[in-house]
């Protein structure tokens, strides 16, 4: 996983989503750049799934563009209209905030489908069972992620037996075996124990040096602060303020509607 | 036009419907369950109460009092107990097999008690005469009752939950009923829902049989039929019910009158008669969304748990694969007429297989594979018939019906558990009603074997040689990166689309896989047969053979082989009925044995082999051994505070 | 006061406590912490009925309640809050509030959570998590209990409401100090704040017990 010209960040301009009369997400532009960790924050019901889920794809917006950003070489991607696995394969992956993992795999085996997916393979010659052309390359790729998130030693454990912690880092080397261009995490940090917080900060800020753009959704005000470049504070649908995660924690705003300090 | 005579009589047509479809109605609001055994239900009331007044000569009134107030919600009480209490935590799939066992059970029993046996002198509790309407119309007594005892449900119940303190109590149990058993009696609650709702069924079966001949499978696929009604009352609004099965009952009658251009007639009669079915499945497609929590993953607890060995060779899977072989190779030994009776096994196993496919691998509950393999029998007759080799058309009719299940598949990508079942079942009930039945699909068929194939030992050879074609096809359905691609689909379709599996495609392919290895199945059944017979694909038939599957392992092939020979060698060796009961019964328990008998012996062997390294002491998965590992290090470095 | 004798429970072939014994004081707030997968959820669930324990067993004010069930423990005063599915979802508010009163007053709930009071038509599934978690800890208020269990009350809330829960059951607490509260939390800091009591369950057994004061929250 090195660094270069592949990781573009995402680009969110004039996003909308309505649920019936309640506006979830009303008019919101974000950048998400490469090479930084983006923090979103804001009290329950604020939007931040919801704008989540319209990035993924797993809602459609409204109104509003998602692009990948364009690059010296390459033109924007417009992922908007696209169906969620399509984005997958552009380059976006994502985590669940309530942890979703395939029970019946293993590991090792929950990050293979990751790797081995991100190209649409025709299905007829996966059914008369012809040698897969990527087969090496998706060994590879699933021996390195399982290094670097330390899983090597639980690659054969069934995933649905591993404790809450170990499973959101296998969700993490599932999403990360796709070799994505930007990474969409909700709430990784909960059910983490302080050790392996710390941990996973560490994993973020080493793939935000590799080049990846980096979303998170987060309540913990200290892993976001250690982990974040920049935060935005989200409330009612809106983005409200920008900054540093000092800055914004520190603000009366946020204060008085997020931490509920006065 | 509108004939007024013709309403009226259809009215009645109607009311019986509206009965069916209040009784599911009313059970599923008082219990949570869309019961599928309704049906079944209705059908064992109506021939215990035969029983009771035309071979014990009770009067009508004790045998009414005996069947409606013990036998009914007794039925009921002892479901709610032995069957759906345990399976209380499972999901909308769990409980669905349940209702499903219960069905063919129940059938079984019907078969097994009354030889399964028509009778058309069930006993009435209605009135005869009817009253005369102006203009020399005349309305039975009989629809009079019905439609006051379908609106004196309906009315009761709409205010019992809405209006009365026990029937908030009863919604509470229905929604969770973990929280419920803290705050009201809610074991005595849902027992009570079950006994209410098993009295609907008794009513709505004692009611119908002097109506219809009292027949354990036409009465069932009535019943069934009607679900179409209470979808499109989208399970929640009584009063839309009663009013569609009225409207769908006058609609019919009112068809009669309609005569096209003679060609075309046959057409409007299979509509006329077959109503009920068409707006099963037109509703289906339709109403967007069942008022139901439908929630797990598709196939969920039909599954066993734990990983599956999807990238590791299977040393265990070696042994029966080889002594199967061996059994199946048997019957090439038999004398004449037990091989004959063989040849429905290697057919059987290709259509157990697709459901295999469809169910085990993709977690897509399939109730319509009869549907399939009859329309791959009738592509290979017409092929056949047509000129081409037979032995082409053996493979080329199925392969035809792999479209139809690509097309059919369709409405399957957004449909899971409950709803994915009606809809696959009412693409089978369609299918049978509307081709099986028509003389004009199914009149002069070729369905004699060539010269070669006569011999039954060759065709038999021909049939196993088709088996292992079809099971080497699923093996990389279930291995490779598509195997590992549709567990990931299995387990979360949402945490699969995220890892870039196209899951719509994924299910339609797969699908149309399993339409096809049905249709293939189908095509042998029909040429060892030498004759197409519907009943062999009637979709009541598909229900049993799912339940079957799931017994044996919904995601074990080998096991779907080994149900196929069970079956048969049951069906010939004892009386008929027996083999249902079992099913029957092995469905009813599978919430307690999950991944079925195929999981057991899989266990079995698992245990057989297992490293006698291991430690016995404590019995941890691998997971609790790493961790339990990692944590004794962990607390070697930082003692507790 | 509830005492629990080497108490064992399993899922299926995994053992998730093994042999946990406890005692937990009338007129004490306790805190049971640990990271997921510690227990503590199961803990709860085996003494509020839901779990069966395959070995040893529970006293509660004397009587030996192991083999009761749900209800009759309920009867006795024992209250469970769990941290997911603690109302009922098809139902509206004022019939989740009329369930858990049984005939009794709803001012308490609703003076307690006033947004509850204009949400009272609405069905549960509309709410949000924050909503849904009031509407869950009002069980608490408006019927007796003596002994209440409380599982990750904060569990994906923002900061400022579970301040705010905390502080409705901080108050609850204080106004019962004959009965039992027992808080099973992953993050300590609000748990360690209100509580009188500590155990620390670590993969299904009792790893330490002490005052809050014996604990740092940063080390747990």
């Amino acid at each position: 996983m090195s660094g270069g010209p592949r990781f573009r960040g995402v680009r969110i301009r004039g996003l909308r989503r309505r649920f019936g009369g309640v506006t979830a997400v009303d008019d919101v532009d974000l950048d998400v750049p490469a090479g930084a960790v983006t923090a979103l924050i804001g009290p329950n019901g604020a939007g931040k799934t919801t704008l989540f889920h319209c990035v993924t794809g797993l809602d459609a917006a409204d109104a509003g563009t998602v692009t990948l950003a364009p690059q010296p070489d390459r033109p924007a991607v417009l992922l908007s209209g696209l169906p969620p696995h399509a984005r997958a394969r552009a380059g976006v992956a994502w985590t669940f905030q309530r942890i979703e993992l395939f029970a019946g795999l293993t590991v090792a085996e929950n990050i293979r489908v990751g790797a081995e997916n991100r190209s649409g393979r025709p299905l007829l010659s996966g059914l008369l069972g012809l040698p897969d052309p990527r087969r090496a390359a998706v060994r590879a790729v699933t021996g390195a992620v399982l290094e670097r998130l330390g899983l090597t030693a639980l690659a054969d454990v069934s995933a649905g037996s591993l404790p809450t912690g170990t499973m959101r880092l296998v969700e993490l080397g599932r999403a990360l075996a796709a070799e994505p261009t930007a990474l969409l995490l909700d709430e990784p940090a909960s059910g983490l124990d302080d050790h392996q917080i710390v941990r996973l900060a560490e994993v973020l800020r080493a793939l935000a040096a590799d080049g990846l753009a980096i979303l998170l959704v987060e309540h913990d005000i200290r892993f976001v602060t250690a982990v974040a470049d920049r935060a935005y504070l989200m409330v009612a649908g809106r983005v409200l303020l920008s900054g540093t995660p000092d800055e914004v924690f520190a603000s009366d705003l946020a204060r008085e509607i997020y931490i509920g300090e006065s | 036009m509108f004939y007024a005579g013709l309403a009226l009589n259809g009215l009645a047509i109607g009311c019986v419907a509206a009965l069916a479809a209040v009784g599911l109605l009313a059970t599923y609001r008082v219990t949570g369950v869309f019961n599928i055994a309704f049906g079944s239900n209705a059908v064992f009331c109506a021939y215990v109460m035969w029983q009771c007044v035309r071979v014990w000569h009770l009067p009508l009134a004790v045998a009414a009092l005996l069947v409606l107030g013990i036998v009914a919600p007794g039925v009921g009480l002892v479901l709610e107990r032995f069957v759906y209490r345990p399976l209380r935590r499972s999901g909308a799939s769990g409980l669905l097999v349940a209702t499903l066992g219960v069905l063919v059970l129940q059938l079984g029993l019907v078969f097994l008690l009354w030889g399964g046996r028509s009778y058309v002198d069930a006993p009435s509790l209605l009135p005869a005469g009817s009253v005369r309407l102006p203009g020399s119309l005349t309305l039975p007594y009989a629809t009079i009752v019905e439609l006051c005892v379908v609106a004196l449900i309906a009315v009761l119940l709409t205010f019992l939950l809405r209006a009365t303190r026990v029937g908030l109590m009863v919604r509470a149990v229905v929604d969770d009923r973990d929280l419920a058993s803290a705050l009201v009696p809610a074991d005595r609650l849902a027992a009570g829902g079950w006994a209410f709702g098993s009295f609907l069924a008794g009513v709505a079966g004692v009611l119908w049989a002097p109506i219809y001949h009292l027949d354990p499978y036409s009465l069932t696929l009535t019943v069934l039929e009607t679900m179409g009604v209470a979808v499109l009352a989208r399970l929640t609004s009584l009063p839309i019910a009663v009013v569609a099965a009225l409207a769908i009952g006058i609609g019919q009658t009112e068809l009669t009158a309609v005569h096209p251009a003679a060609r075309w007639q046959g057409l409007v009669d299979a509509f006329h008669t077959n109503l009920f079915v068409l707006v099963l499945f037109a509703a289906l497609m339709v109403v967007p969304r069942l008022g139901i929590r439908d929630s797990g993953a598709a196939g969920g607890g039909l599954h066993r748990q734990g990983a599956r060995r999807t990238s590791r060779v299977d040393h265990i899977s070696r042994l029966p694969l080889g002594a199967l072989s061996l059994v199946l190779a048997l019957p090439l030994f038999f004398d004449p007429a037990d091989l004959r009776a063989s040849l429905a096994v290697p057919a059987l196993a290709v259509v157990f297989v697709s459901l295999v496919v469809a169910t085990g691998y993709a977690g897509q509950i399939s109730l319509g594979q009869a549907g399939y393999a009859g329309l791959g029998a009738l592509f290979m007759a017409k092929l056949a018939g047509a000129g081409v080799p037979w032995l082409l058309a053996l493979f080329l009719g199925p392969l035809l019906v792999v479209p139809l299940g690509w097309l059919t598949g369709y409405p399957a990508i957004h449909r899971r558990g409950l709803y994915l079942a009606l809809t696959t079942f009412a693409t089978a009930a369609v299918v049978a009603r509307f081709v099986f039945a028509q003389p004009v699909f199914v009149g002069a068929l070729v369905v004699s074997r060539p010269r070669g194939f006569t011999d039954d030992h060759w065709f038999y050879a021909l049939e196993l040689a088709c088996l292992l074609l079809a099971l080497l096809l699923v093996r990389s359905l279930h291995t490779g990166p598509m195997g590992r691609a549709l567990v990931a689909m299995r387990d979360s379709e949402t945490a699969a689309v995220s890892a870039g599996i196209d899951v719509r495609r994924m299910k339609v392919f797969v699908f149309a896989c399993a339409a096809g290895l049905a249709g293939l199945g189908g095509a042998l059944t029909t040429s060892a047969a030498q004759a197409f017979n519907p009943t062999d694909f009637d979709p009541v038939q598909g229900l049993v053979w799912f339940a079957a599957v799931a017994v044996w392992g919904v995601d074990s092939a080998l096991g779907a082989v080994v149900g196929a020979a069970a079956l048969v060698a049951v069906d010939v060796g004892t009386v008929s009925g027996v083999s249902s009961l079992l099913i029957g019964i092995g469905a009813v328990l599978l919430g307690r044995f999950p991944g079925g008998i195929g999981a057991a012996v899989r266990r079995a062997g698992d245990w057989a082999v297992r490293p006698v390294e291991r430690p016995l002491t404590r019995r941890l998965s691998p997971a609790g051994r790493a961790v339990a590992r990692a944590a004794a290090a962990r607390a070697r470095e930082r003692p507790v505070s | 006061m509830l005492v629990l004798d080497a108490l064992r429970v399993r899922y299926g072939p995994l053992e998730a406590l093994h042999g946990v014994s406890l005692t937990f004081a009338q007129g004490e707030v306790t805190a049971v912490l640990g990271r997921n997968g510690a227990g503590k959820s199961t803990l709860l669930r085996a003494v509020a009925g839901y779990l069966r324990a395959s070995s040893g067993r529970i006293h509660w004010q004397g009587s030996d309640i192991t083999r009761a069930p749900v209800r009759r423990r309920a009867d006795a005063g024992v209250m469970l809050i769990p941290d997911e599915g603690g109302v009922f979802r098809t139902l509206t508010v004022r019939e989740n509030l009329d369930l858990f009163a049984a005939g009794r007053e709803l001012t308490p709930a609703l003076d307690a959570f006033p947004d509850l009071r204009t949400l009272s038509r609405r069905r549960v599934t509309l709410l949000s998590g924050g909503e849904q978690q009031m509407l869950a800890l009002s069980r608490a208020l408006l019927a007796p209990w003596r002994l209440l269990l409380v599982d990750e009350l904060s569990h994906g809330l923002a900061p400022v409401l579970a301040t705010r829960l905390y502080d409705v059951l901080a108050a609850l607490a204080a106004a019962h100090p004959d009965r039992a509260v027992v808080l099973a939390e992953p993050d300590p800091r609000e748990a360690l704040a209100l509580a009188d009591r500590v155990h620390v369950l670590r993969r299904g057994e009792l790893a330490a017990t002490g005052s809050p004061a014996d604990f740092d929250p940063a080390t747990l």
